[in-house]
């Protein structure tokens, strides 16, 4: 192993074919090649393209797609539910800090993805290109590790700007990028453990973050870009573009939403919608005068209940959160009746509805999302909710007037809008 | 984006059990995850979903390091110091917000009957934070250089 040194700092560890050689020596192709070795040689010594520099940023960002893919996961079995992974109903907000941390890190992971491609920018080019059957290997899964990595952001990013111009179902898509990805990054983790233990074995910064201060020649070509730069680049505009969006979710930072798709505070009724009346085909609900909530029991008996019906039963009011897939969240006053008690007003008693999920029904006549099932536990708790009203006032058409579901630790599309049927199944 | 390769006078030291364990886990899950894709196939789109995988990388590869580059080489010729590297960083963190956020200023998304979706004036949002960073970091850098200027005097 050769350690070169600067100043007394360790700046890069160069294999034995990492050699400059001499210049000019040979054919057109070994002077190529030469030239190559050459870049790389100086790359490894740079500080912005250091061996070390590259280890650290790629602990920091598989940190943050490490948070980013369990996230999503969660997110992916709150809409399909699993028997081995029950999802408890407390805390009320837990999917809203799940989610809202699945679009924060995911955002903050583009500026550290750039960074991390710049580092190690300079390796790619070389000759031959590659050494043997296990860096063809390497080579050819950094493919999906740096394509899945771009397509999985850059889908993340248009998803919350609602933007779709590619040509397959988002959620499958993004789903099975994520998981490309992540095999992708254990193969890659795999391969550089040599690299990650050398350089955290190492301990503190050996190339020393000063501008200019990490070049091999102890700074005298100060017109690179230095190590600290990159850092600066990295931590800045991630922080930035967090400081800036996160208020989607974080109360705290609302007063500095700049860049995010939504504000939690703009909506009717203090906020957001995620489809409107009329886009789902439901204005006229309403103020539909002959509106019915039918239900159908365990046996398929079949009854119904008036708006009116409904407002005599025990009113019950709760603080939940509406959490969007697309990482927005807002807390809203709820007042409705609990689904229990409208299940027993029914003539469904407990006894026939333990242990069995409820499925609630839309009449949206457009888009997805149309029912969602309720499991029993869920069911039972009186914080499950048929709102009518939220914040003070009767529910607006837009968010799912006359009657909307609302459960605590639910996305906000299984928060079913506009429900005219309730099922035991 | 290569795989750098560590160093050892008897050439690179080969994966041990646990390198092998993560190897073989990533590619079984990589392999799932393109399963997954064919199984789902009228979701997917496997032509179209592959094809933004490539169409990802090559345009990272050949479009966007580029364009850095060249901008890079272009901030060499920028006199003093410390205004080349205030100048590099606003520019750095300038775009990349803007590439992160663009289809949220572009509003290519946005719902005609649905005022709550991107309701704020996120274009005007990002002239004015470039109007703040870009030259706030050429002031900054200015500023250093003067004083280096000074205390070598």
């Amino acid at each position: 192993m050769r350690i070169h040194r600067t100043s007394g700092r360790r700046v890069g560890t160069l294999g034995p074919m990492e050699s400059p050689g001499p210049a000019g020596a040979g054919g057109p192709l070994s002077r190529a090649n030469a030239a190559l070795q050459r870049r790389r040689v100086d790359a490894a010594r740079s500080g912005a393209h250091s061996e070390d520099l590259a280890a650290r940023l790629g602990v920091v960002l598989g940190a943050a797609f490490t948070v980013c893919f369990l996230t999503g996961v969660l997110s992916h079995l709150h809409q399909h539910p699993v028997t081995w992974f029950p999802i408890p109903p407390v805390p009320a907000g837990a999917y809203r800090v799940s989610q809202g941390m699945h679009v924060a890190t995911g955002l903050a992971s583009i500026p550290l993805l750039l960074a991390k491609l710049y580092v190690v920018s300079p390796h790619l080019p070389r000759w031959p290109p590659v050494d043997d059957a296990l860096d063809a290997f390497a080579r050819l899964t950094l493919l999906p590790l740096v394509g899945g990595s771009v397509l999985l952001l850059f889908t993340g990013a248009a998803n919350i700007a609602s933007w779709y111009p590619w040509d397959f179902f988002f959620p499958v898509g993004h789903w099975w990028a994520a998981w490309l990805v992540i095999g992708a990054m254990l193969v890659h983790v795999g391969l550089q453990l040599p690299v990650l233990r050398r350089v955290f074995a190492a301990g503190a910064d050996p190339a020393g973050p000063g501008e200019g201060v990490a070049e091999p020649d102890g700074g005298a070509d100060r017109r690179r870009v230095s190590r600290r730069g990159v850092i600066a680049f990295a931590a800045g505009s991630a922080g930035l573009l967090t400081l800036f969006t996160a208020g989607q979710t974080f109360p705290p930072l609302r007063r500095l939403t700049a860049f995010a798709p939504r504000r939690p505070d703009i909506g009717p009724q203090g906020f957001p919608v995620n489809r409107t009346a009329v886009a789902a085909g439901t204005e006229s609900l309403a103020t539909d005068g002959d509106y019915r909530l039918v239900v159908v029991g365990p046996g398929g008996d079949e009854s119904s209940l008036t708006l009116g019906q409904l407002r005599e039963l025990p009113r019950v009011e709760r603080e939940l959160p509406i959490a969007c897939v697309e990482g927005w969240s807002a807390s809203v006053h709820w007042a409705g009746v609990t689904l229990s008690s409208v299940l027993e007003e029914a003539g469904i008693p407990v006894a026939d509805r333990r242990d069995r999920e409820v499925r609630v029904s839309s009449a949206q006549k457009r888009g997805l999302y149309g029912s969602s099932t309720v499991d029993p536990t869920l069911a039972s708790r009186d914080d499950c909710l048929l709102a009518l009203e939220a914040n003070g006032e009767a529910l607006h058409p837009d968010h799912g007037a006359p009657l909307r579901l609302i459960a605590p630790n639910r996305p906000g599309v299984l928060q079913t809008k506009w429900v005219t049927s309730l099922e035991v199944l | 984006m290569s795989a750098a390769r560590p160093p050892s006078a008897a050439g690179p030291p080969r994966p041990g059990p646990l390198a092998w364990t993560l190897i073989v886990a990533g590619t079984a899950t990589m392999l799932w995850a393109v399963i997954g894709v064919f199984v789902e196939a009228e979701q997917s789109n496997p032509r179209n979903w592959l094809g933004w995988v490539l169409g990802a990388a090559l345009v990272h590869d050949l479009v966007l390091l580029p364009c850095v580059l060249a901008v890079g080489a272009a901030i060499v010729f920028v006199p003093g110091r410390a205004k080349r590297a205030w100048l590099r960083w606003g520019l750095a963190v300038a775009s990349v917000i803007t590439l992160a956020t663009f289809p949220v200023a572009m509003r290519w998304g946005a719902s005609p009957t649905d005022p709550s979706e991107l309701p704020l004036p996120v274009a005007r949002n990002l002239a004015v934070m470039w109007a703040v960073v870009v030259p706030g970091a050429l002031i900054v850098g200015a500023l250093v250089d003067r004083r280096r200027e000074g205390t070598h005097r």
